[in-house]
């Protein structure tokens, strides 16, 4: 019977050895046990000894070849079996000696051909095109575990989560020189950062140009990171937008800056959005454990631009705060997070978020959801616009609203009312 | 957000349907005495108090013919939840379940609901073969009846809400060691799964699962009191680096599968605790459909973990036997693992 000559695999990291020297030539007699060929790995060269007796035949491989591991470069046999295609068996004894074949596997089974293997290590083995009979088993009676594909051949497909390849994709970090800590050694976000950090992966996908700048996604960005690739993945998000007539908020606030009351755009819209929450309490939500929770407090959270990054520090109860307190809890933790004097329970618990661009000259967007929220308000910039009043065109003051919500927990209708109740509240001035 | 076990759970879901829906009513055996215990664990404790003994109704002791009237009065519109004192009683009551409320819709092709609640304590409680027995499975297998067991406060009020909106006849399946019942009804061993329960209306969907604890190297899926012994298991395995994944599927029919099945393809290992006869029971069906539908994710043969095929016994010491026990559970894993 034939037996397979097979590169021996010779570590979890290598795929491929170079053969240095055939110590037998085609044709040669071979005793079992005798030095047959050598390989060289990155760190030693290693003669491997012939499986079985034989005259070496279809020798593959020549001095100086590139040979993956695990594949088969020649077969053992009898004169007479020269011309046969293909070794007819690959026991297993003919790849790793001592620990392919456990006793307990000769003891219960007499026939050492028959091998076993997992439906999942069959899977791996299918996927990365190998022959899993010619593994050693670690499962009871020998058999071929999941584990035992992975350990002779990690996944060629980038083992990598969906978040860790995201950030690699943004800091154009090579995410096949990584090492990964995660399950069935995939690749991690921390991996990712950690290897940023080392200095050593960030720089352009073809080396061509050097970055001016590079930082990984730790800290403020690196939470700004998972939050906002949650609201934008792990949502239903749809964005509504609608064009109000602001001409009377514009006036209200005058009148009350005018009367000594120091208050912004903001402070009256979350004046605004707390009531049009308190009306539609299905928007005032968190969403946690797969359960909606309609929320009785309302927290506001208020997207704040600060040199560490974008931060939303929460206005909480607003149901029960006049707008002056509104006024007064806006200022001061707006003032706060831009000083870095924030503390993180003012950072957390919010029920609704809303984010004004207007003083950059934006319309509208789509903003991210704040999540586990439902829903967040943009804000644009408040501008003269010619405005159809009944039969004539009048200049009014007009202002984007973008509201983004997730479809999931709230359909486009019941959206669709809130916004508009928001949109009314700010025509009629507050 | 109050913090209760399950008995009082169950007993503030019972009292907001009833207050929210006229056609609501209770019916058992001692629920509503007066100084009594408010059934054999307390859930209706107080309810007569409030609801009036046409509301709260006692009946005689006779599982089938209070069924019989549960049954008749969900066809002509009413949304009875009735209960019995033992799960064990409902084979009294098993022509009642299974010949009319889960086929009455069937049969009269969609034009008859039965939006029956029926509530039964379940479990091995030192109280022997007639009082302590599993019993989920025997009404998983009948089709026309829905099948949840909540293992925590809030879905013990959650499921019991969304049971008691629903159109089809739904078993509860509450285990004795879980309801957190104090005084004279406290039982000896519980677990008294005391959580946060909201006071806002809400319900938990039924059909869906809830993961208790992450993992990667083995999924264990457990019901009702199996779900502690599963997580307690899992901690223990953590001290050796295997980490567990416990679902508990809070559902049984309608199970939410996928949850499971996506688990096991990520994990490749699984196995199923459950406190029923291993002999064609609960487990059998989750094992097998997990052979059937991740096989291929598999790195192990699907494991049971299940009680022997005996009546619960009596004596302490072979009831400690016989429910599956945390090392019984950790040992299967590390077995399986390897």
């Amino acid at each position: 019977m034939a037996t397979a000559v097979v590169v021996p695999p010779l570590g979890t990291n290598v795929d491929t050895v170079t053969l240095v020297t055939w110590y037998k030539r085609e044709g040669e007699e071979v005793a079992a046990g005798e030095p047959l060929f050598a390989v060289e790995t990155d760190k030693a060269v290693l003669d491997v000894e012939a499986p079985a007796s034989g005259i070496l035949h279809g020798v593959l491989a020549a001095e100086g070849d590139e040979v993956a591991a695990l594949s088969e470069i020649a077969w053992l046999g009898a004169e007479s079996e020269a011309s046969r295609g293909a070794p007819a068996s690959r026991p297993a004894e003919s790849v790793v000696e001592g620990h392919s074949v456990p006793q307990s596997h000769q003891a219960v089974s007499p026939d050492s051909a028959r091998r076993f293997a997992s439906p999942w290590a069959r899977t791996l083995a299918r996927e990365r095109e190998l022959d899993w009979t010619a593994l050693a088993g670690s499962g009871p009676m020998g058999a071929v575990l999941g584990r035992d594909v992975e350990a002779v051949r990690p996944s060629r497909r980038s083992p990598a989560t969906p978040l860790a390849r995201r950030i690699a994709q943004s800091s154009d970090a090579d995410i096949s020189r990584m090492t990964g800590s995660g399950h069935l050694g995939r690749i991690t976000r921390a991996d990712v950062i950690s290897f940023s950090r080392a200095g050593e992966a960030v720089s352009s996908a073809d080396g061509q140009t050097e970055p001016v700048e590079t930082f990984a996604l730790t800290g403020i960005r690196g939470r700004i990171a998972e939050r906002m690739y949650r609201g934008a993945h792990e949502t239903a998000p749809v964005t509504l937008t609608t064009e109000v007539d602001a001409t009377r908020f514009v006036e209200t606030r005058r009148r009350l800056v005018a009367e000594g009351l120091r208050v912004s755009y903001n402070d009256l819209l979350v004046l605004v959005v707390s009531r049009a929450l308190r009306e539609h309490p299905r928007m005032n939500v968190r969403f946690e454990n797969d359960h909606a929770m309609v929320c009785r407090e309302i927290n506001i959270a208020l997207a704040v631009d600060t040199d560490r990054g974008l931060l939303a520090p929460v206005v909480r109860g607003v149901e029960t705060l006049s707008l002056a307190e509104i006024a007064a809890a806006t200022a001061s933790i707006i003032e706060r997070a831009r000083n870095a004097q924030i503390t993180p329970d003012e950072l957390h618990g919010s029920t609704f978020t809303i984010t004004n661009l207007g003083m950059f000259g934006i319309d509208a967007f789509t903003p991210i959801i704040n999540t586990p929220e439902c829903a967040i308000l943009g804000v644009g910039r408040i501008k003269p616009t010619p405005w159809v009043v009944g039969d004539c065109i009048g200049i009014r003051q007009a202002m984007w609203l973008s509201l983004t919500f997730d479809h999931r927990l709230v359909d486009g209708g019941p959206a669709a009312r809130f916004l508009q109740t928001i949109a009314r509240a700010i025509e009629a001035g507050v | 957000m109050a913090t209760m076990g399950i008995a009082e759970a169950l007993r503030e879901g019972i009292r907001e349907e009833m207050r929210r829906d006229p056609t609501v009513f209770c019916i058992g055996e001692d629920i509503g005495v007066k100084g009594g215990w408010g059934g054999a664990f307390t859930v209706t404790l107080g309810l007569v108090d409030e609801f009036g003994p046409e509301r709260i109704l006692d009946t005689p002791i006779s599982e089938s013919g209070f069924c019989g009237i549960a049954i008749g009065a969900a066809m002509t519109g009413m949304r009875p939840i009735a209960d019995v004192q033992y799960g064990d009683f409902l084979f009294c009551m098993m022509d009642q379940l299974a010949n009319q409320a889960a086929k009455m819709t069937y049969m009269a092709g969609g034009a008859v609901k039965v939006p029956l609640v029926m509530r039964a304590p379940v479990g091995s409680t030192r109280r022997g073969a007639q009082h302590a027995q599993t019993l989920e499975v025997f009404f998983t297998h009948i089709p026309g009846l829905k099948v949840v067991a909540p293992s925590t406060a809030y879905d013990a009020k959650g499921l019991l809400k969304a049971a008691v909106r629903d159109d089809n006849p739904v078993l509860m399946f509450e285990h004795k060691l879980l309801y957190g019942s104090k005084g004279n009804r406290a039982e000896k061993g519980a677990v008294s799964p005391i959580g946060e329960v909201p006071d806002e209306d809400y319900v938990v969907p039924i059909g869906k699962g809830a993961i208790r604890r992450k993992g990667r190297d083995v999924t264990i899926v457990g019901k009702l009191l199996t779900v502690y012994r599963a997580l307690a298991a899992a901690d223990r395995l953590a001290e050796d680096g295997i980490e567990a994944e416990v679902i508990d599927p809070r559902s049984l029919i309608p199970l939410d599968k996928e949850m499971i099945l996506e688990s096991v393809r990520k994990t490749h290992r699984f196995v199923v605790v459950e406190e029923d006869n291993r002999t064609h029971g609960w487990g059998a069906e989750i094992a097998a459909m997990v052979a059937e539908e991740a096989f291929w994710w598999l790195d192990g043969p699907p494991v049971r973990v299940s009680a022997p095929d005996t009546p619960p016994p009596f004596a302490p010491n072979l009831e400690e036997l016989y429910v599956p026990s945390v090392e019984r559970v950790v040992d299967a894993v590390r077995r399986l693992v390897g």
